[in-house]
C-alpha cells in the first residue's frame, strides 16, 4: 500500500559549541488525523539527517531556529526544503543555510540571546506520495543572494509546480490538487532593521493565486506594497509561500523571501537658500540617511543652475561606499571647494548615489544651489566742508 | 610610413586589447574618498523616485495578483506549542514532543507545564540531570503508531515506581498515539 501523504514538520532548535541551546529536528506524521512528533538530535553544524520513513496521512517539515548574536543581524534564511525545493525564510533576519529531505545542514546560529524565547519557525514543508512538489524563486535586479531590493524597484516571482495529478487520475481522497500561493510580509523597525520578533508588524495579503496545473507561473515586475511605511520608505521583506491542503491540514510546500530596503534621502546642509556667499560656504555637509547596502553615494559641484546629467566634479571628501547587509547612515563633509569654485557665480551641489539599480549609474538624490559674490559693491556719496 | 603605419596598427592592437580583454569589475569595497567612484562613472542619469510617482507606477502595473489589503497572517496547522509538552524542574524546562509521555504519577503533574518558563535545555541534558524521576523507555513502531498497546507491566514497574516515562525511539522521544479502543464483545 503507497504511503498516503506525509506532513513533516521539523523543528530546529539551533545552538553551537553551547550547553545551553540544542540543535534538534522535529518531524511531524499525520496519522488518520492525529498527530505523532519525533525529535532527532543535530549534533553538529553541518549534518545529514535521513527522514523516517513512516506511514501515515501527510508529513509536514518545518525548521525552527534561534537567533545567533555573532552573526549579522540582517541575513536571510535559505532553506533547501525537499529535493530540488527552495524555501526563503527569513528567521528574524538571521542567514541559515539549510538542505533538508535527505536533511544536509549548515546552520550557523549560536546561543539564544534569550533562552526562554522558543525557537522561530523557519521553513515548512509538506513531502509525501501524493503531495504536489513546489518552488518559488525571486529574482531582483540586485543580483545579491539572499534577495533584496529597494522600495522603489519591483522584483520577479517564478513558481514551479510539480506532480499536481491531472484531473482524471484517482487519488486517495484529500489529496491536494491545486498549489494556493500567498504573499506575507513583515515589517522591519525602521532604524534597526529588524522584526519586532513577536509577531507585530506581520501579516499576509488578502488575495493569492491558485495554480492546478504543473508548469511554471512567472510574474516579472512585482512591486512591493509594505503597509504602514510611505512607498518609497518601504522597510521589511515578503515572502511567497506555496501550500496545499491535504485533508483538513494546510501545510507549505514552498517559499522564498525578498527583503526591501528604502530609498536612500539625504540633506544638504549649511547653505541655507537664497543666500548669496561673498565666499564658499564653509560648512557644509550631507547627512545621509537610509544609504543602499551597496551603494556608493558622494557630492558633486558645478557651475550653473541644477540640471539632471550635468558634468560635475566630484567633491572627494563626501564619497562614501558600503557593501554591506543593511541601510546605512552617514554624515560627511563637503570640502575642498576652493579649487573649483573659482569665479563668482552660480553652483550647484548634488549628491548622487550608485547602487545596483539604474544599470550602476548614479541617481541624483538631492540638490542646492548657492551663489558666490566676492565683489562687493557700495554706493555712498561723500559730501566734504570747507570751514 | 611603413613604421607610421605600424605604429598605428599597434595602438589599434592595444585600444582593441584593453576593450576586448577588460578588467573585471573590482569586488565591491566599503570606504570612503575618491577611489571609491568606480572609473568611467557617467552623470546622473536619474532622479530619486517619489512616493507619488512610485504610488502611480505600483497603480499602473499589470499582473499583481497579489495586490490586496493586509490581513491578519494565517494561523499554522501545526504551531511549535500545540505539539510539545514542556517539563520543568528548578529554573530549567526542556521540549519534548506532544504526547510522548506514557506515564505521569499524579506527583509530578506539576512539573508538565503548558507555557514554558525559565532556561531552555536541551533534552538529554534535562534527562541526564533529573535522572531520579524521569525515564525513557523504547517503543516499536506499531506502539508508536498506537497498532500495538504498550504492555501493562512494562508500566506498571514505573507506576510502583512513580517516576515520569517518556516514549523514545532510537533514542529520540516520541509521541505515542493511543490504540483504538477495544470493541466491546
Amino acid at each position: 500500500m503507497k504511503a498516503p501523504a506525509i506532513v513533516i514538520f521539523g523543528f530546529l532548535v539551533l545552538g553551537a559549541g553551547s550547553a545551553e541551546a540544542v540543535d534538534f529536528i522535529r518531524q511531524i506524521q499525520l496519522v488518520n488525523g492525529q498527530t505523532i512528533v519525533y525529535d532527532t538530535p543535530v549534533s553538529a553544524k553541518s549534518d545529514t539527517r535521513w527522514s523516517k520513513p513512516v506511514e501515515g496521512s501527510g508529513s509536514v517539515f518545518q525548521l525552527y531556529a534561534y537567533k545567533d548574536d555573532s552573526l549579522s543581524s540582517l541575513s536571510l534564511v535559505d532553506a533547501n526544503v525537499g529535493s530540488a525545493v527552495h524555501a526563503n525564510v527569513s528567521l528574524s533576519s538571521h542567514l541559515v543555510n539549510i538542505s533538508a529531505w535527505g536533511l544536509t545542514i549548515d546552520i550557523f546560529l549560536g546561543t539564544p540571546e534569550k533562552s526562554e524565547f522558543l525557537p522561530d519557525l523557519l521553513a515548512e514543508k509538506m513531502v509525501g506520495s501524493y503531495i504536489p512538489e513546489a518552488s518559488v524563486t525571486i529574482v531582483s535586479q540586485d543580483t545579491h543572494h539572499p534577495p533584496r531590493t529597494r522600495a522603489d524597484k519591483p522584483y520577479g516571482v517564478r513558481f514551479q509546480v510539480g506532480k499536481l495529478p491531472p484531473v482524471e487520475q484517482q487519488v486517495p481522497q484529500g489529496s491536494p490538487r491545486t498549489v494556493q500561493i500567498e504573499q506575507s510580509y513583515k515589517l522591519y523597525h525602521p532604524t534597526l532593521f529588524l522584526p519586532a520578533g513577536n509577531g507585530a508588524g506581520e501579516g499576509r495579503y488578502s488575495s493569492g493565486v491558485e495554480l492546478s496545473k504543473n508548469g511554471v507561473f512567472s510574474l516579472p515586475t512585482i512591486y512591493q506594497q509594505l503597509p504602514g511605511y510611505l512607498p518609497t520608505q518601504g522597510t521589511g521583506e515578503e515572502t511567497f509561500t506555496a501550500y496545499v491542503k491535504s485533508g483538513n491540514t494546510t501545510a507549505a510546500v514552498a517559499a522564498a523571501t525578498i527583503q526591501i530596503w528604502p530609498v536612500a534621502n539625504v540633506q544638504i546642509q549649511g547653505i541655507p537658500a537664497n543666500r548669496r556667499f561673498m565666499d564658499i560656504p564653509d560648512k557644509i555637509q550631507v547627512e545621509m540617511n537610509n544609504l543602499y547596502p551597496d551603494s556608493i553615494t558622494y557630492a558633486r559641484i558645478y557651475k550653473g543652475e541644477p540640471r539632471l546629467g550635468a558634468e560635475g566634479i566630484t567633491v572627494g571628501s563626501s564619497v562614501i561606499s558600503h557593501n554591506t547587509y543593511a541601510p546605512q547612515k552617514a554624515v560627511v563633509p563637503v570640502t575642498g571647494l576652493e579649487s573649483i569654485v573659482n569665479t563668482d557665480g552660480t553652483y550647484t551641489i548634488e549628491v548622487v548615489t550608485i547602487t545596483p539599480f539604474n544599470n550602476r549609474e548614479p541617481e541624483r538624490l538631492a540638490y542646492a544651489t548657492f551663489e558666490v559674490d566676492r565683489l562687493i559693491e557700495i554706493n555712498a556719496a561723500t559730501t566734504t566742508y570747507s570751514q | 610610413m611603413s613604421t607610421a603605419g605600424t605604429i598605428y596598427v599597434l595602438i589599434t592592437c592595444a585600444v582593441f586589447h584593453t576593450v576586448a580583454f577588460g578588467q573585471a569589475p573590482a569586488p565591491r569595497v566599503a570606504g570612503t574618498g575618491l577611489g571609491m567612484i568606480p572609473p568611467n562613472v557617467s552623470n546622473p542619469t536619474a532622479e530619486a523616485m517619489t512616493d507619488e510617482e512610485l504610488q502611480r507606477l505600483r497603480d499602473g502595473a499589470v499582473d499583481q495578483p497579489f495586490a490586496s489589503k493586509p490581513v491578519p497572517s494565517r494561523q499554522n496547522s501545526f504551531s511549535l506549542e500545540a505539539l510539545s509538552s514542556f517539563l520543568t524542574f528548578g529554573d530549567r524546562f526542556t521540549m519534548l514532543p506532544k504526547g510522548c509521555v506514557v506515564n505521569l504519577p499524579a506527583e509530578l503533574e506539576s512539573r508538565m507545564i503548558a507555557r514554558p518558563t525559565g532556561k531552555l535545555t536541551p533534552w538529554p541534558e534535562f534527562l541526564a540531570a533529573n535522572r531520579n524521576w524521569i525515564r525513557c523507555i523504547d517503543v516499536s513502531k506499531d506502539q508508536v503508531m498506537g497498532k500495538v498497546k504498550i504492555p501493562d507491566e512494562t508500566l506498571e514497574a514505573y507506576r510502583k515506581a512513580k517516576v515520569l516515562v517518556v516514549a523514545c525511539h532510537e533514542g529520540s522521544p516520541i509521541t505515542v498515539l493511543a490504540p483504538p479502543p477495544v470493541a466491546s464483545p
